[in-house]
């Protein structure tokens, strides 16, 4: 079942560039999807349509079949949580603990409830030692994973993160995968905008390509790597391992090892 | 030891303390007034080096009514300077007591709690978190500009102001547009132009009793001093 669905949307800051030009695709429910492109080809529009903050100037947005309305788009930030690409732009408060409790606490949740939510997500980050400190007073990474507790902690069914490895060390990245390999656990329908083809290779079920505002398609992940021609109209490249297997693979092509784990199995079995 | 009273208490005692306070004209009175004050500090054992961090901001205002009101009133200047410096000392001693192990979240939260209008609290908190990304921004920029060879050092050169003009104004259009996505951010957790205060912590007539108590020593002092 499509949880989101855009039908021939449009957006634009200004009516002669528009970012999202007549755009149609669907996310499924449950499902790990990732959005691709080139800088400035619409990616984080489109999050930022998922989540209700804004409203597109032509087409239809359908969010479980239902029309995104005035009043559905007011009451979207219960079902979708969205972590922006700079930590720095969702930092709201004084506080860590208070930053966290920000989204529980306009759920009009109990504070006993808020508390345990703040608790719970601070301990599954690690960063229970940051409790009492000022967000903008932490390290980027640091930041990233109270940005991401916060949004955590509204338990939403649906979860946006915006280039959720952009600069990060191999730790904070680590435990970013972690934290999205708990959410797939849980069943809760992922969507991530991405550059790093090898974590789409990784990861995603469904790759939905953006060029310049528009989509060019929703590909599993495997058959977007065999697609030179998509590829390249989004000024994408294929990911090490791909790259690397593309060149020495000789059998099926639908059975080429694409993740890292794939094509050392293989290595090892053929050396 | 006593322990400090609930933060709710404190805020309420202190806002009554600091109004009763800074009404007497009277210097007796004001001395007894900073002798409750310091009996607050020392009741609750409160660091002195707490208190002298309160005094740091006010204590070149207190040096300036010494050195104004003299020159300007004559003898009289010397009566008012230590109106002035008496009232402020006693503010200083009830807002260390205040803000001890009380940071500032809590006391916005206490305000939410007090029913204070909303707006006032956000203003507060919008105000300081605005400051950070003020900060923020200028250090990025300060940055950016040495990474390039401009040196602060060097700012009183007449030739540097052109620069610096330029940074002034690109630095409140990045602070505009950071603010912007800041509400962004808030938008995207269900913030309505209104912040929701979490359940208040219960407080018990004991401890608004225990709060009242020192208020009511400072209200006598002002009826008792007033009908001297």
């Amino acid at each position: 079942m499509d949880i989101f669905r855009f039908n021939r949307v449009s957006y634009g800051f200004t009516k002669d560039k528009p970012i999202l030009r007549d755009i149609s695709f669907s996310i499924r429910e449950g499902k790990k999807t990732a959005i691709v492109g080139a800088n400035g080809a619409g990616k984080s529009t489109i999050l930022f349509h998922l989540n209700g903050l804004y409203t597109q100037q032509q087409g239809d947005i359908f969010f479980r079949n239902q029309k995104l309305d005035k009043k559905l788009r007011k009451e979207l930030y219960k079902h979708v949580g969205i972590v922006f690409q700079d930590p720095d732009d969702q930092l709201i408060s004084l506080t860590v603990s208070d930053d966290i409790a920000f989204g529980p606490v306009q759920m009009e949740l109990s504070a006993t409830d808020v508390k345990a939510r703040v608790e719970k997500y601070i301990n599954l980050l690690g960063i229970e030692h940051l409790l009492t400190d000022n967000p903008s007073e932490l390290s980027y990474g640091q930041k990233k994973h109270v940005t991401v507790a916060g949004v955590l902690a509204m338990e939403t069914d649906v979860f946006i993160l915006d280039e959720p490895m952009a600069f990060l060390d191999p730790y904070g990245k680590e435990r970013m995968a972690s934290i999205l390999q708990l959410l797939q656990e849980q069943g809760k329908t992922v969507v991530v905008t991405t550059h790093d083809m090898q974590f789409v290779a990784e990861w995603a079920e469904d790759v939905i390509v953006i060029h310049q505002g528009q989509c060019l398609g929703t590909f599993q992940a495997r058959d977007l790597f065999g697609r030179y021609d998509i590829m390249k109209q989004a000024n994408l490249t294929l990911p090490p391992i791909v790259e690397l297997m593309t060149a020495i693979w000789k059998g099926n092509k639908e059975e080429m090892p694409i993740r890292v784990e794939e094509a050392k199995k293989w290595l090892a079995n053929i050396i | 030891m006593i322990a400090l009273p609930k933060p709710r208490v404190k805020v309420v005692m202190s806002l009554f303390m600091i109004i009763l306070g800074v009404l007497p004209k009277d210097l007796v009175m004001i001395g007894e007034n900073l002798v409750i004050g310091t009996l607050l500090l020392l009741i609750y054992r409160i660091p002195l080096r707490a208190f002298v961090k309160q005094l740091k901001p006010i204590a070149f205002f207190m040096l300036f009514t010494f050195l104004f009101f003299p020159l300007y009133e004559g003898g009289h200047g010397w009566i008012k300077a230590l109106q002035y410096s008496g009232r402020l000392l006693f503010v200083a001693q009830v807002l260390t007591f205040l803000f001890y192990r009380m940071g500032i979240v809590p006391f916005l939260q206490v305000l939410a709690e007090l029913r204070l209008p909303s707006i006032f609290i956000e203003l507060i908190m919008f105000t300081l978190r605005f400051m950070d990304v003020f900060r923020g921004e200028v250090r990025q920029m300060l940055l950016s500009l040495r990474s390039r060879g401009f040196y602060t050092g060097k700012w009183f050169q007449v030739k540097k102001y052109r620069v610096l003009g330029g940074l002034l104004g690109s630095l409140l259009l990045r602070s505009f547009q950071r603010s912007e996505r800041i509400y962004l951010g808030m938008l995207s957790k269900g913030y309505k132009g209104e912040r929701k205060a979490m359940k208040t912590e219960f407080v018990s007539t004991y401890e608004w009793l225990h709060g009242a108590l020192w208020v009511g020593c400072v209200l006598c002092l002002f009826f008792v001093g007033g009908k001297q």
